[in-house]
C-alpha cells in the first residue's frame, strides 16, 4: 500500500450535481481501501450539513446542504480526513449459507470453471473457500455488495444481462459476490443457490436490516450438480 | 416526481412541507370524501369539480357528495392532490412515501385502487379560506420551457470527460426523445448513441435522483425519484435539483433539451424555487386573513 505517499494516496473527488461530491479511493479496491471509506463515512455522520452518504465499492457519495457547505471546502475536508483518519476495522458477524452449486439454478458454473481452468467441484470449492465481506449496501435491501472473489474466478460482467428469477441465487460479478434478493435482469454469473435463504430485511423490525456493513458471508458446499 | 407541485399544494393548505399527498398519473381519477376537507390540486392541470374545470394550482372545499375528477392533462404527466392535514398513512422507516418496488409505505405499499379509503390527519388551523390558487411555476420561475420542448438544466457529471467529443456535443446540442421506458425510477432517452472514448468499468457506487447515466447501449438514462441507490454506469451529467420537477412531468414522446449550467447557477435556481414556495406560504397566510374570506 502507498498510504504514506502523499501523491499516490490522493483520493479522486468529483462534483455530483450541485449538492453532492463523490470520492474514489486511490489504488486497488480491497479491504484496506474500504476500511478507510468506512472511517470517512463514520466521521461524516458527525458533521453538520451532511445530508446523506452513499457507501460504494471503494468510493463514497456525500450529499451536503449547500447552505452550510461549499463544495470546495467539503472537498478539502474530505482530503484532510482521508489522510488523517485511521482505517475503521469492523468486526462483523458471520452468516453461513449452504449452497447447491451448478444444475439448473447454477447455469454459469461450467463457464466460470472453464475460465479458471478447473473442474466444477474445484470452482465451487474456490468460491466457498473465502469469506465475503459486506462492503456496502446494494440497490435493494439485502446482503449488499460482497467483496472477496478468488482472483481466478474474476470475469468481466456479461454484455447482455439475463433474467435471474429466484431469490437466494448465488452469483459473482467481477470481484464482487451476491445473494439475489429480487427477480430481475443481471449481468453476473450464477453459480448456484442457497437452501437457507431468508430475507434479511423487515421494515418493522429493529433494526430493519439484520445484516450490516462489515459482516461476513460464508458459503458452505451442500452439493455440486452437473450442468 | 413533481416535488414542486407537492410543496406548492402543501403551502396552499398551510400543511408542513413533508405532509403526504396523492400523486396521480393514471387518469381519469375520481375522488370523493366522507367529511368536508380543504383540498388542493397542483401539478399538471386536470381537475374538474362536479363537472366544472378548475384553474391550475387550485384550493377548494370538497364536501361529501361532491365529485373531484382528474382527467388526462394535455401537458404534463402527473397531478397532485393534497389535503389540509395531509394523507395520514403510517410512517414506515420514517416516511409516508410509497416504495412500490419493495411494497413498502404509502397505502399498503401499493398503487391506489378503486374503493380505497384514505385517512386524513388533523388539519392545520384554518380561517376557512377557499377557492383560491397560485400561479403555475412555469409562469413565475425565471427559467421556463418552450412550448414544444422540456428544457432541463444539467451540471456535467463525474465521467463527462470520458465520453467522446461527439457524444458530449450530441448530449448538449441535440433534442432527446423520452422513450416508453419511463417510470418513477427513471427514463431512457433516445437519440444519438453516446459512446465512451475508451471502455471504462466503474466500481459500483452511490447515485442520486437526477443522474444521467449511459449504459453500454448508448442511450442515456435519467434516474428519477425512485432512483436506484447505487450503480456502475458512467455518469455524464446530473439534472439540477431545481429542474427535477420538470423531469417528473415528462412523458413518453416528450422532447427534452439539456442546458449546461454551473453548480453556482444550480444553487441559485434551487434558492429561487425555495423562495417561491416560501412566498406562496406567506401570501396564503396573508390572503386567509383578509376580511370576507373568513367564515
Amino acid at each position: 500500500m502507498n498510504s504514506h505517499d502523499p501523491v499516490s494516496d490522493c483520493p479522486h473527488i468529483a462534483q455530483f450535481g450541485e449538492a453532492a461530491l463523490v470520492l474514489d479511493a486511490p489504488g486497488a479496491m480491497d479491504l484496506g481501501a474500504q476500511q478507510r471509506i468506512w472511517a470517512l463515512d463514520a466521521a461524516l455522520k458527525e458533521q453538520p450539513g451532511i445530508v446523506e452518504t452513499g457507501l460504494g465499492m471503494a468510493n463514497l457519495l456525500v450529499s451536503f446542504d449547500p447552505d452550510l457547505w461549499q463544495a470546495e471546502a467539503l472537498a478539502d475536508w474530505l482530503h484532510d480526513a482521508w489522510v488523517r483518519l485511521p482505517p475503521l476495522a469492523i468486526e462483523g458477524r458471520v452468516w453461513e449459507f449452504p449452497v447447491i452449486y451448478g444444475g439448473e439454478r447454477g447455469p454459469d458454473l461450467p463457464f466460470v470453471a472453464t475460465h479458471a481452468g478447473v473442474t466444477l467441484e474445484e470452482a465451487a470449492r474456490m468460491h466457498a473457500a473465502r469469506d465475503y465481506i459486506i462492503f456496502a449496501p446494494s440497490v435493494t435491501p439485502g446482503f449488499g455488495y460482497l467483496y472477496g472473489v478468488d482472483p481466478a474466478l474474476v470475469l468481466p460482467r456479461k454484455k447482455v444481462p439475463v433474467m435471474v428469477p429466484e431469490p437466494g441465487t448465488v452469483s459473482i460479478g467481477g470481484v464482487q459476490a451476491t445473494i439475489g434478493m429480487t427477480p430481475g435482469p443481471s449481468g453476473w454469473y450464477t453459480l448456484g443457490y442457497t437452501t437457507r435463504f431468508r430475507h434479511p430485511f423487515d421494515p418493522h423490525a429493529e433494526p430493519p436490516l439484520q445484516v450490516a456493513v462489515g459482516d461476513r458471508i460464508r458459503f458452505v458446499i451442500e452439493k455440486v450438480l452437473p450442468c | 416526481m413533481d416535488n414542486l407541485a407537492l410543496s406548492m399544494g402543501n403551502a396552499l393548505l398551510g400543511n408542513p412541507d413533508h405532509a403526504a399527498g396523492i400523486e396521480v398519473q393514471t387518469f381519469p381519477m375520481r375522488l370523493t370524501t366522507t367529511q368536508p376537507h380543504l383540498v388542493a390540486v397542483t401539478g399538471a392541470a386536470s381537475a374538474f369539480l362536479d363537472g366544472t374545470p378548475l384553474p391550475p394550482c387550485w384550493v377548494m372545499r370538497l364536501e361529501p357528495g361532491q365529485d373531484l375528477v382528474l382527467k388526462r392533462p394535455t401537458t404534463g404527466a402527473r397531478s397532485y392532490i393534497t389535503v389540509a392535514g395531509g394523507i395520514d398513512v403510517p410512517l414506515v422507516l420514517g416516511s409516508r412515501a410509497s416504495d412500490l418496488r419493495n411494497g413498502l409505505g404509502g397505502h399498503e405499499g401499493r398503487d391506489l385502487r378503486d374503493g380505497d379509503l384514505l385517512p386524513v390527519g388533523p388539519a392545520p388551523h384554518s380561517t376557512g379560506a377557499q377557492d383560491f390558487g397560485a400561479q403555475p411555476p412555469d409562469e413565475t420561475l425565471a427559467f421556463t420551457s418552450a412550448s414544444d420542448f422540456l428544457d432541463i438544466r444539467v451540471v456535467p457529471g463525474p465521467e463527462h470527460g470520458v465520453f467522446t467529443a461527439a457524444a458530449q456535443a450530441a448530449f448538449w446540442q441535440d433534442d432527446w426523445l423520452v422513450s416508453t421506458m419511463a417510470d418513477r425510477m427513471g427514463m431512457r432517452l433516445s437519440g444519438e448513441k453516446l459512446t465512451l472514448a475508451q471502455p471504462t468499468e466503474l466500481r459500483s457506487g452511490g447515485i442520486l435522483p437526477g443522474v444521467v447515466q449511459v449504459p453500454p447501449s448508448g442511450d442515456p438514462l435519467i434516474q428519477l425519484r425512485d432512483a436506484n441507490s447505487a450503480g456502475g454506469y458512467p455518469r455524464l451529467g446530473v439534472v439540477i435539483q431545481a429542474d427535477m420537477w420538470r423531469a417528473g412531468q415528462a412523458r413518453p414522446g416528450t422532447r427534452i433539451r439539456f442546458h449546461r449550467v454551473t453548480t453556482a447557477q444550480a444553487i441559485a435556481a434551487r434558492n429561487e424555487q425555495r423562495d417561491l414556495v416560501a412566498a406562496l406560504r406567506r401570501d396564503v397566510a396573508r390572503y386567509a386573513e383578509l376580511p370576507g374570506f373568513t367564515r
